[in-house]
């Protein structure tokens, strides 16, 4: 609202009105021109110049918000546990600790989610297909995936074919869920296929974090 | 608080002094540090009229490193070790944590904050000989974060423990990219975050042609975005009103005086009238100056292919925006962010692509960890020119698992937060991509292929301190 003026100046030598003083002090019908204005209407011009709002000043939490879930533990994969196809039904699972929900109250200006999940494995060729792929309010999210290659060369698990994905993903992206007002979720999931069928090799995953970082 | 006038006063009888008291004191007690969320209107506070930390505090430090493979046509030998590339960081095998220099900020100071903790390092690896791989992590205040630890350096029942280790088979230096992140609530005080990492040499592979330090880190920039900060505050004078006394004079003047009074302290209040903690997302505008984000790929076995060859480090040459043959992996910002701005304090970008493929154009006749993708990102100014980012550089080797060389499938994430200091003479950006490049040091032909996959790009400009 802008300054206030009050409508009412007492003159000497008139008869005082105790409405003209009322109307001064509270007015609903003239705002900002009465002290109602203190009642949910002050704005900028109210303010002093030569300061600004300060850190103090600001609700915590309220202009900015997140999170991050974790674990440390490592899950071992077999192949033998998953459908035969990536497109069977239930073929990707989701990886326990590199998932998380989340409650907005209000819509951001930007939602950020980031998250570190490391992979292994002694599988030992390229048709045995370990994918990992993220997920937003049950969407799977376009471009959003990793394979973890075979590992295997001349019978030994090579050194340097283990995987880490540091991966994100923002609100901010056209066609992107809204992740507005109510509740959310996110996570990878993760689908092991066997080309052999045999089933005897294991993906070791180690998830680390999810977090979600949010910006009104 | 919401204020209504306890005393209604009317025409109808006589005015008390202590009626008018009663409601003036209700208004000047509002005043005085009582300014409440209530009180306030919607989206009240614009941008500019609050304080440039109110918010936000972004902390960055950042080292270039020109590994200078060009030069050393990829190889390690014979210059290259020792030290490594002049502003690396060589990791020890010990098997002992090291601050990695460079990557550590000491003076962090919080209120009770929420921070982000983002770090963004080029991994490289020179050897002929087998040695272990990194391991590195987040530390805060001296404790590791163990949910940011990668691999585990573990080899009791596994050779090499699950790390993180270039293919340098071939006196190649191998490259790697890494992202560590955190977010924390902290306490109240000074803190120190840096990023630790370490190294070990395997017990049952004795051999190190050049001793065990072969791995360094190179590009690096340690990013803590303190949401919440701590701010000292600002006196005010308060509101200074003298009450209608018994036995004064009811005149025009006593009760235009306080009126007055209360009327210009309205319009202008001083920081002391509002309540702590009073204001937030309702009152206030965001921090997000403008944003985007972007993502390309391309779904099926044909993969967009990069041929171009890197130049030199930094230089705005041999690149090629990552594209998936119709869309550029940008943001274009709806409005130029102006890093000149003294409340903007830079762009935030975060970048993921999954490298698919390092080859000869030929087909990969020769199993060879010496051909490379190079990503970087690149910010153009209003005058349309771009700018590589120099430290967002990031080298990934092929890999020699057989010829032709297999898919590496290794995730490329750098996060960046770009400041004036990144700028020419134009400081106004309006926009953020990514581009690769590829190089090739195994010798004979120079047209080494790159495909990628499964890229995406964010680029937020924010108003910090």
């Amino acid at each position: 609202m802008p300054d206030i003026v009050l409508p009412n100046v007492f003159v000497s030598g008139n008869t005082t009105n105790g409405d003209a003083v009322t109307q001064n002090l509270y007015d609903p019908a003239a705002t900002p021109n009465s002290f109602e204005v203190l009642d949910g209407w002050l704005g900028n011009p109210n303010r002093q110049p030569g300061w600004d709002i300060r850190a103090q000043q600001i609700m915590k939490r309220r202009m900015v918000e997140g999170w991050m879930v974790g674990s440390t533990g490592p899950i071992d994969y077999f192949s033998n546990t998953f459908p035969t196809s990536n497109t069977d039904t239930g073929a990707y699972r989701r990886i326990p600790g590199c998932g998380i929900s989340w409650f907005s109250y209000r819509a951001y200006s930007a939602v950020v989610l980031t998250w570190q999940i490391i992979t292994a494995t002694a599988e030992d060729t390229l048709a045995d297909n370990i994918e990992l792929r993220f997920r937003v309010d049950d969407v799977v999210i376009p471009r959003q995936f990793r394979v973890q290659p075979f590992t295997q060369s001349l019978g030994l698990r090579s050194r340097f074919r283990d995987r880490i994905w540091s991966g994100h993903w923002c609100s901010l992206e056209a066609g992107a869920p809204s992740v507005g007002i109510g509740w959310h979720n996110a996570w990878v999931e993760m689908f092991h296929g066997d080309a052999a069928g045999a089933g005897a090799n294991t993906t070791r995953v180690r998830t680390r974090n999810m977090k979600v970082f949010r910006l009104r | 608080m919401w204020w209504y006038p306890r005393n209604r006063l009317s025409a109808n009888r006589p005015i008390d002094f202590e009626e008018v008291n009663e409601d003036l004191r209700q208004v000047v007690s509002l005043m005085e540090g009582n300014l409440g969320e209530h009180n306030w209107n919607l989206a009240a506070i614009t941008r500019p009229n609050v304080a440039t930390a109110a918010v936000l505090v972004v902390n960055r430090t950042s080292t270039d490193v020109d590994p200078d493979l060009e030069n050393a046509g990829g190889a390690v030998l014979p210059a290259r070790i020792p030290p490594g590339p002049a502003g690396s960081v060589r990791i020890p095998t010990s098997g002992e944590y090291v601050v990695v220099t460079g990557l550590s900020l000491s003076n962090v100071d919080t209120g009770n904050s929420l921070v982000w903790i983002l770090a963004s390092f080029q991994f490289m690896q020179s050897s002929i000989a087998n040695s272990g791989g990194l391991q590195c992590a987040l530390r805060i205040d001296g404790t590791t974060i163990p949910e940011t630890v990668t691999g585990t350096l573990d080899t009791t029942n596994d050779r090499w423990g699950e790390n993180m280790m270039a293919d340098t088979g071939n006196t190649t230096t191998g490259g790697i990219a890494f992202v560590l992140d955190a977010i924390l609530d902290v306490t109240p005080g000074r803190h120190t975050i840096e990023v630790v990492a370490k190294s070990n040499k395997p017990a049952d592979i004795p051999m190190m042609l050049f001793g065990d330090n072969v791995i360094d880190i190179c590009n690096r920039e340690l990013v803590v975005i303190v949401g919440d900060p701590s701010q000292a505050d600002l006196s005010g004078s308060g509101v200074s009103l003298t009450p209608l006394a018994e036995g004064d004079s009811l005149t025009a003047a006593s009760l235009n005086t306080p009126l007055d009074t209360i009327e210009n302290e309205v319009n202008d209040l001083d920081y002391t009238a509002i309540r702590k903690e009073s204001l937030h997302d309702q009152h206030l505008a965001s921090m997000v100056i403008t944003g985007g984000a972007g993502s390309v790929s391309v779904g099926t076995a044909v993969h967009p292919v990069y041929t171009n060859n890197y130049s030199n480090y930094a230089s705005t040459a041999g690149w090629v925006v990552i594209n998936d043959g119709a869309t550029d992996l940008e943001v274009i910002f709806s409005t130029p962010v102006d890093l000149g701005d003294a409340d903007v304090r830079g762009i935030l970008v975060l970048l993921n692509g999954l490298v698919t493929n390092i080859r000869d154009a030929g087909g990969g006749a020769v199993a060879s960890s010496r051909y490379y993708a190079v990503v970087a990102i690149q910010v153009r100014d209003t005058t349309g020119t771009y700018r590589t980012i120099g430290r967002t550089e990031r080298f990934i080797n092929s890999e020699r698992m057989g010829a032709p060389q297999v898919a590496p499938f290794r995730d490329v994430p750098i996060r960046a937060f770009i400041t004036s200091a990144d700028m020419g003479a134009t400081l106004t950006v309006d926009r953020v991509r990514a581009v690769v490049t590829t190089a090739n040091w195994e010798g004979g032909a120079t047209d080494t292929e790159v495909s990628m996959r499964g890229c995406n790009l964010t680029a937020i400009a924010l108003q910090a301190g």
